[in-house]
């Protein structure tokens, strides 16, 4: 390649560089929510607790169950959480006690219990497969568990088959 | 060929003056002003950024005029995040490290940790908003990788809102106490950034983030409520103390960007792309080490200048040149003969490096400045 040629190229590619780069730059909101969209980017589960799998209505208060969150990239994490929320948080009672089904599988006698006064929470008749205390957290308008759980897959291929949760 | 002598106040003027229309049309169409703080901080940000412009055509010095509105724009960053943290923590009842994981904004550390996830899983590794502000998700991916095709590893030392502070730093003394620094040393952003890259993208959580990430103590300090807080807080702190203040201070080098930073590894790469390098006319060169002494990111060394190039580790903070006293050393439009108009190339290298710093400011700086504005007039 000649030098002049090479030059040529040279002055090109920063035009096209510098141009697109600035253009990019200054479009980054429009060109974002498009691409964004195109894409069907979502935040991951491990920051929005996942995808809401039921809604149970107490009137006043409402509680929120997501669904069980043990997401990797290609894989699922032997232990994970399902998040459960009460909302909104002005109508809930001071003392909290509801029964949980985690898992949706109609399982019972697994109960939490919530001061919404103070966010001290306490689980009865714990499953042996929920792994850690609960600690609540006091979001925007309500309030939150994550129930610290094993992997029901995992756990089967360890241990062989069995009645899961 | 256009010819470009520097310094001429008609030069300058002829240099500037499209710059000035271009960043003006850039605040006010990014800042969107809503109130008279709001215009007092777009008009006084627009001044002050492209004085420094303007200093630098008018003067022929490109670092002098960069380091103090670098270090600005990183104070301003920084009192930005710090304010939004303050203001969340504010709200009643409310747990403040929990709310921001609704919508932090992403910085373009974060970004780079995003990418794998989001293309193989659509799924985004961050707390932050996906689109549609500034400080989301997709928009400082764009930003960044739009910037960095055009400035390289110029990012790190023109937009990055983090470098201000070990630039900063790295000047206060006016010798270095550690004379030697180990070569290896160069070489741990690249291992960082494997390794958090790798260790990120499998268990999709931010690591270098949430365990390293230095500039946690200038954005989003966690409250201390639990011992695992307590245990971040410290090794955050310990980070930035360490790399970003006392190590940038004793040897004069930026030393958490030449030693730690992930995203400085990366913009090396960027800059193989990048249109624009640093040169150093080996029959101007008098061998007298200044340039080598002055590199803040160990791009210059005796072997690099030799060879007539810095290579891509440089990040085109124009040091060299300012320190240079042969005039030896000159930006470059990469494939054009070297040294046949040096003064062009710097010129094409800052309009859009200030273009893309315009649209920094005049977004988060500005806000914050309006802020801080209506703060000083409250107390007066």
């Amino acid at each position: 390649m000649t030098p002049r040629v090479k030059a040529l190229f040279g002055w090109a590619w920063l035009a096209l560089a510098a141009a697109a780069g600035v253009g990019i730059v200054l479009y980054s909101n429009p060109l974002g929510t498009a691409l964004a969209e195109r894409a069907g980017l979502k935040i991951s589960p491990h920051f929005t607790g996942g995808e809401t799998a039921a809604v149970i209505d107490h009137g006043a208060y409402k509680t929120v169950v997501h669904r069980p969150v043990f997401d990797a990239l290609f894989w699922q994490w032997p232990t994970g959480f399902v998040q459960v929320g009460w909302e909104p948080a002005g109508a809930l009672p001071g003392k909290l006690r509801e029964e949980l089904d985690v898992f949706g599988s109609g399982a019972r006698g697994f109960y939490v219990n919530l001061d919404t006064a103070t966010g001290e929470a306490s689980y009865e008749g714990q499953p042996e497969w929920v792994t850690a205390p609960p600690k609540a957290e006091r979001l925007r308008d309500s309030w939150v568990i994550r129930v610290r759980v094993e992997n029901p897959k995992k756990k089967a291929k360890r241990k062989g088959p069995r009645e899961t949760h | 060929m256009i010819s470009i002598k520097l310094p001429r106040a008609a030069d300058t003027a002829l240099l500037a003056l499209p710059l000035l229309a271009l960043t003006a049309l850039i605040y006010l169409w990014t800042a969107r002003p809503a109130g008279s703080a709001e215009y007092a901080a777009a008009a006084l940000l627009w001044l002050i950024f492209n004085a420094a412009f303007v200093l630098m055509a008018h003067t022929g010095r490109t670092d002098r005029w960069r380091a103090p509105v670098f270090a600005l724009y990183a104070a301003l960053f920084a009192a930005s995040y710090l304010l939004g943290r303050a203001d969340v923590a504010a709200l009643p009842g409310v747990n403040a490290d929990f709310m921001c994981r609704e919508g932090l904004p992403l910085c373009h550390i974060a970004a780079f940790y995003n990418i794998v996830p989001a293309a193989l899983k659509g799924t985004v590794i961050w707390p932050g908003v996906i689109s549609g502000i500034s400080t989301s998700v997709v928009s400082i991916m764009l930003v960044w990788l739009g910037a960095s095709l055009v400035l390289g590893r110029g990012w790190c030392s023109w937009i990055c809102f983090f470098g201000g502070f070990d630039d900063f730093f790295s000047r206060l003394l006016p010798r270095a106490v550690i004379q030697r620094t180990p070569k290896w040393l160069t070489s741990l952003p690249l291992a960082v950034l494997l390794f958090t890259f790798l260790l990120s993208t499998a268990l999709m959580f931010p690591v270098y983030c949430i365990a390293t990430c230095a500039f946690k103590v200038v954005t989003e300090i966690p409250a201390g409520s639990s011992p695992g807080e307590l245990v971040r807080i410290a090794m955050y702190t310990s980070v930035f103390i360490s790399m970003v203040i006392v190590l940038p201070l004793l040897m004069k080098r930026r030393a958490q960007c030449s030693f730690l930073c992930p995203i400085g590894a990366l913009q090396a790469g960027f800059s193989r792309v990048s249109p624009f390098d640093i040169k150093v006319d080996r029959s101007v060169c008098v061998d007298c080490g200044a340039c080598v002494k002055a590199c803040p990111v160990l791009a210059m060394t005796p072997e690099s200048r030799a060879a007539g190039s810095p290579g891509n580790s440089c990040a085109r903070c124009g040091k060299c040149l300012d320190n240079c006293p042969a005039g030896a050393i000159h930006y470059h439009v990469k494939g054009t003969p070297e040294g046949s108009n040096p003064g062009l190339a710097r010129v094409l290298f800052l309009y859009p490096a200030f273009l893309i710093l315009a649209y920094f400011v005049s977004g988060t700086c500005v806000q914050v400045t309006a802020r801080l504005l209506r703060g000083l007039w409250g107390l007066l």
